[in-house]
């Protein structure tokens, strides 16, 4: 079945980098998708403060827009995500919602279409064992730790992760590509988008509290599926080091930037040229890091395996008798 | 026949909505029915003595009394018709407040009903026959599951009266968690020093076995007269020959999981949890041990002096039979490492539970007494401690209060000062202060005021680690702020559950549990140690959460009614049970098929000719064989076929 793509406004602009990751990434696990066609605004920020009925409105256009094309749809963007999302879940409960949602579109929608955030559309719908058997580049020396933000995991009920304070889809898909996932504690703590306008000095310390967490865990990069989180720890990450005498250099990554590569995408494939904290120098050690670790290793495993014939050969020779106890006692 | 009905009040609690008076005198117009009055209460004794007289004056051979559950007081009247003269089971009992009165609110609608129920009870009255119970042999040794204080105490009691008793512990030892405790609040006196003894005590009395590292396999018969089957694990030593020396502790080479010293260190694959133990005899943890898993070492053989290590031991199943038996399994304390995230679900090295802290305070615990930060080893200047987690949070399915948390945390804030000093900063996030027990409150004041513990009223959101701290950040609901703390080291007051496999054995013991696997007493106020399968009794945290003094309390308040149950040379039993009319009888055996007690038996009538017969003294009258026999030749005494048509006759007629 073809899955119902939606970009919604930051894929198109300030986030094209995730846009253009998350295409080539489904192409690479044979997904096939096409955009929602004529697709509107998810009803993100000003609409869903002002009109509760004008944000599921707009929402529920995109959702009829998309049954041209499938019953699923795919919103990488967490901003979007939640809107069609919340859309979903109460026009589907409520019939008389639905009625009153369909008196303001130009024609109704009357389908059932499921919405997908991006971690969990790859978890559920192609899963770890398919991402994991098309890994191509060892990102094993990669040390980063997921960022989930607020708007991915939160209420877990409504997105399907098990526990909204230690949120784990992006943690198993980042496993699966045999990336480095650090422990941390502060996966969901807020990035300070919502204050980032009025109040420059909470966004500041926000930021901040989250990129020293990362560093604490023991991280080399932070990685994102939301192009807000994205602007706050990424284009903000010189201001906030002002702001705070701090000299942070985090790259802030896509969670498709990170899985384009493992599956062998290149870096101009995922535009990791369009991050402002530039990645590439952190990617390129973690991969020769990682076929260094891997000579290492072979080196190792035909050294042992020597050891082993030779002791063998002693046995064979009637000498190694009382190696047991020895051995235990030690 | 002569019937006499009689009316109650109860009050106002069925008078206020059941015309009385006016059912009892429509009662008088029923067939057989010679006798009817109203009474006001008539469990009281006036109430009783006019049943009484009616029986003598009216020559009554059936009494209805139309009242309350029979739940609440049908032993109450069936003892009232028998003083009276009147075989007990002559009597019959129509519900008409809990079913009626108590869940109807108009007059003619009520009264209507309990018309309905009266005419059912009188229809089934007319087919009663007298009965006379049964008397059974009574087996006086007790069993006592679970070898934590409230077993101990329950088993020291019920020994010192007489009684031999079989302790059965799950663990190589008995003492349960309060061997793990350092000091009790609110007297700060040490937890071991006054549990060992008593341990001891039970291991030299005459009249008790303990019987460690064992558990209950299966469990059949009925009070007075149960058997069950114990399954004594494989400790891989022979305990006969073990001399607790523990040599073989000192050689072994692997590593296991100390459950004692709550993971803490790690002990021995093989291993006695501490010093005190009783029985102190050594086990080993097979998937652990280097010849188990590996095939190689066998170093305790080797260094054991009393030549006691057993590499091919098997469990084996002891049956034995007791007259009573004390549960007693005690609690669990709460993972929180898999339900509490933003306290870092056990990342957090500075972070640990209630119980490690006990531990780690403990002079013969794994650090000597010498309270220190894991990650680095530090003596720490700031402590947390947060409570109720995994407590009054519904968000964990933990609704409850745990009781002990608000004590424990006063109590290790306390000993936190005086193992640091008392210029260390010592913080307690609380959502209230429960200290209900005796000199409890005093205990807590004194806590704040005397030793500067400063409490804060506000939930923790989140535990992280920042510059070799944790920080702590909370609201203080008081203040309306938020705060934040650098701690170095955070104590968790893990709440109390029930222990693991609580409700695998209620379902073998036959006795009920709540929700969260706490088992059910009889009545929470006025049978809190019975359950409600007769000759089993409860003690302790294995009913609810509590303390110290409420476990031993309770668990000599069980002793005692064990005492009371197992005085008796003979036991009474009811003689509504279930007989088979042999003549129709098929020989299915469907009856022995879904019998939960095993009362039907297959008796040889004639040579070679079996038919189903029902063991009196086994049958407790549950009636499933009665529904199940496809040729309908079982009978329910006192619950016979034609009585329960006629009751349904009567209210189809009219």
């Amino acid at each position: 079945m073809t899955l119902a793509y939606y970009p919604g406004c930051s894929l198109g602009h300030s986030s094209v980098e995730f846009d253009r990751s998350t295409r080539k990434v489904l192409d690479v696990l044979a997904v096939e998708y096409k955009d929602v066609p004529e697709w509107t605004c998810c009803g993100s920020t000003p609409a869903h403060m002002m009109d509760h009925l004008l944000a599921m409105s707009l929402a529920a256009r995109n959702l009829r827009q998309a049954t041209e094309i499938g019953d699923e749809l795919l919103a990488p963007c967490a901003s979007c995500y939640q809107r069609e999302k919340n859309a979903e879940i109460e026009i589907h409960r409520n019939d008389a919602f639905r009625a009153e949602v369909n008196e303001i579109l130009d024609s109704p929608y009357m389908g059932w279409v499921t919405v997908y955030a991006l971690p969990e559309y790859l978890l559920k719908r192609v899963g770890e064992e398919k991402i994991a058997g098309r890994v191509k580049i060892d990102l094993s020396q990669l040390k980063v730790v997921p960022y989930y933000g607020c708007l991915l995991a939160r209420p877990s009920e409504m997105t399907g992760e098990a526990n909204d304070e230690q949120p784990m889809m992006m943690d198993r898909l980042l496993r699966a590509a045999g990336v480095d996932v650090k422990w941390w504690n502060y996966k969901t703590e807020c990035c300070g988008a919502s204050v980032g306008m009025p109040k420059v000095e909470i966004q500041r310390r926000l930021t901040g509290k989250v990129l020293q967490q990362a560093v604490t865990a023991g991280a080399e990069a932070i990685v994102v599926c939301c192009p807000l989180c994205h602007v706050n720890l990424d284009l903000k990450q010189p201001q906030t080091n002002r702001f705070l005498g701090t000299d942070y250099e985090v790259p802030i990554l896509y969670l498709t930037q990170v899985l384009g590569l493992a599956l062998g995408l290149s870096a101009d494939d995922v535009m990791l040229k369009k991050n402002l904290v530039d990645p590439e120098p952190l990617i390129k050690r973690a991969i020769a890091e990682a076929a260094a670790v891997k000579r290492e290793e072979e080196r190792k495993a035909a050294e042992k395996a020597a050891k082993t014939a030779a002791r063998e050969a002693k046995v064979v020779a009637g000498t190694g008798e009382e190696g047991e106890a020895t051995e235990a006692e030690s | 026949m002569r019937i006499g009905v009689f009316v109650c009040h109860c009050g106002t609690n069925i008078a206020a909505t059941v015309d009385v008076a006016e059912v009892a005198k429509m009662a008088l117009g029923l067939k057989d029915v010679v006798h009817a009055e109203d009474i006001m209460y008539t469990c009281s004794e006036p109430g009783q003595a006019a049943i009484q007289k009616a029986i003598n004056e009216k020559k009554l051979d059936r009494v209805v009394v139309a009242a309350c559950s029979p739940h609440m007081h049908e032993m109450t009247f069936r003892r009232c018709c028998d003083v009276g003269g009147l075989n007990p089971y002559l009597f019959e009992m129509a519900n008409i407040r809990e079913h009626c009165s108590w869940i109807h609110t108009d007059i003619p609608v009520a009264t209507d009903k309990a018309w309905d129920i009266i005419k059912m009870a009188v229809a089934k009255a007319r087919q009663l026959e007298p009965l006379q119970p049964n008397e059974v042999e009574v087996n006086k040794d007790v069993l006592v599951i679970g070898g934590g204080v409230a077993g101990i105490q329950a088993a020291l009691d019920l020994a010192d009266s007489g009684l031999k008793v079989t302790i059965v512990e799950k663990q190589t030892t008995i003492g349960g968690v309060m061997a793990q405790l350092d000091k009790t609040f609110p007297t700060i006196d040490c937890s071991a020093c006054i549990l060992t003894p008593r341990m001891v005590d039970c291991a030299q009395h005459e009249n008790i076995e303990v019987m460690a590292y064992s558990e209950i396999d299966k469990v059949s018969g009925y009070v007075g007269n149960f058997t069950v089957d114990i399954r004594k694990k494989a400790a891989m030593v022979d305990w006969t020959k073990c001399i607790g020396c523990e040599m073989c502790v000192e050689k072994c080479p692997a590593k296991a999981p100390d459950l004692f010293n709550v993971g803490l260190e790690p002990t021995k694959a093989i291993y006695i949890p501490f010093p005190q133990a009783v029985p102190k005899r050594a086990a080993i943890q097979v998937e652990h041990c280097r010849w188990f898993t590996q095939g190689k070492c066998r170093v305790c053989e080797r260094v054991c002096p009393a030549d006691a290590v057993d590499y091919e031991q098997k469990e084996e199943i002891v049956q034995k039979r007791f007259g009573a038996i004390v549960v007693a399994t005690g609690l669990d304390v709460f993972p929180w490492e898999d339900y509490y995230h933003e306290y870092g679900s056990g990342h957090i090295k500075d972070v640990i539970s209630g119980l490690q802290y006990e531990r780690m305070l403990n002079a013969s615990g794994p650090y000597g007494g010498h309270v220190h930060r894991l990650s680095n080893g530090e003596e720490p200047k700031t402590v947390v401690f947060i409570q109720c987690v995994g407590s009054r949070d519904d968000s964990v399915g933990r609704p409850y209060c745990s009781s002990v948390c608000c004590m424990y945390t006063a109590k290790q804030a306390l000993l936190t000062k005086d193992h640091c000093g008392l210029d260390t900063e010592v913080y307690v996030f609380y959502i209230d202060i429960r200290a209900t027990g005796k000199g409890y409150e005093e205990f807590v004041k004194r806590v704040q005021t005397e030793f500067g513990v400063k409490y804060v009223r506000g939930r923790v959101s989140k535990l992280y680690e920042e510059a070799g701290k944790v920080m702590v950040r909370a609201s203080d609901t008081l203040l309306g702020e938020q705060v934040e703390i650098a701690a170095d080291l955070v104590v968790l007051a893990s709440g109390i559950m029930a222990s693991e496999g609580a409700k695998e054995l209620a379902q073998k013991l036959n006795i009920s549990y709540d929700e969260f696997g706490f088992f059910k007493e009889g009545h929470p106020k006025l049978r809190p140690v019975e359950t409600n399968t007769a000759g089993v009794f409860l003690a302790g945290a294995c009913q609810a959460p509590k303390d110290i003094p409420a476990t031993v309390a309770q668990a000599s308040g069980t002793a005692s009614k064990v005492i009371g149950l197992l005085a008796n040379e003979k036991l009474k039993t009811s003689p509504m049970i279930a007989i088979v009319g042999q003549k129709d009888c098929v020989s299915c055996w469907k009856c022995i098929e879904v019998c939960p007690f095993s009362a039907p038996e297959k008796q040889e009538v004639r040579p070679d000719e079996f038919k189903s017969h029902v063991i009196e003294t086994v049958c407790q009258g549950c009636g499933v064989c009665v529904a199940t026999c496809p040729v309908n030749c079982i009978s329910l005494k006192g619950f016979s076929t034609d009585a329960i048509l006629d009751q349904i006759e009567e209210i189809l007629v009219s």
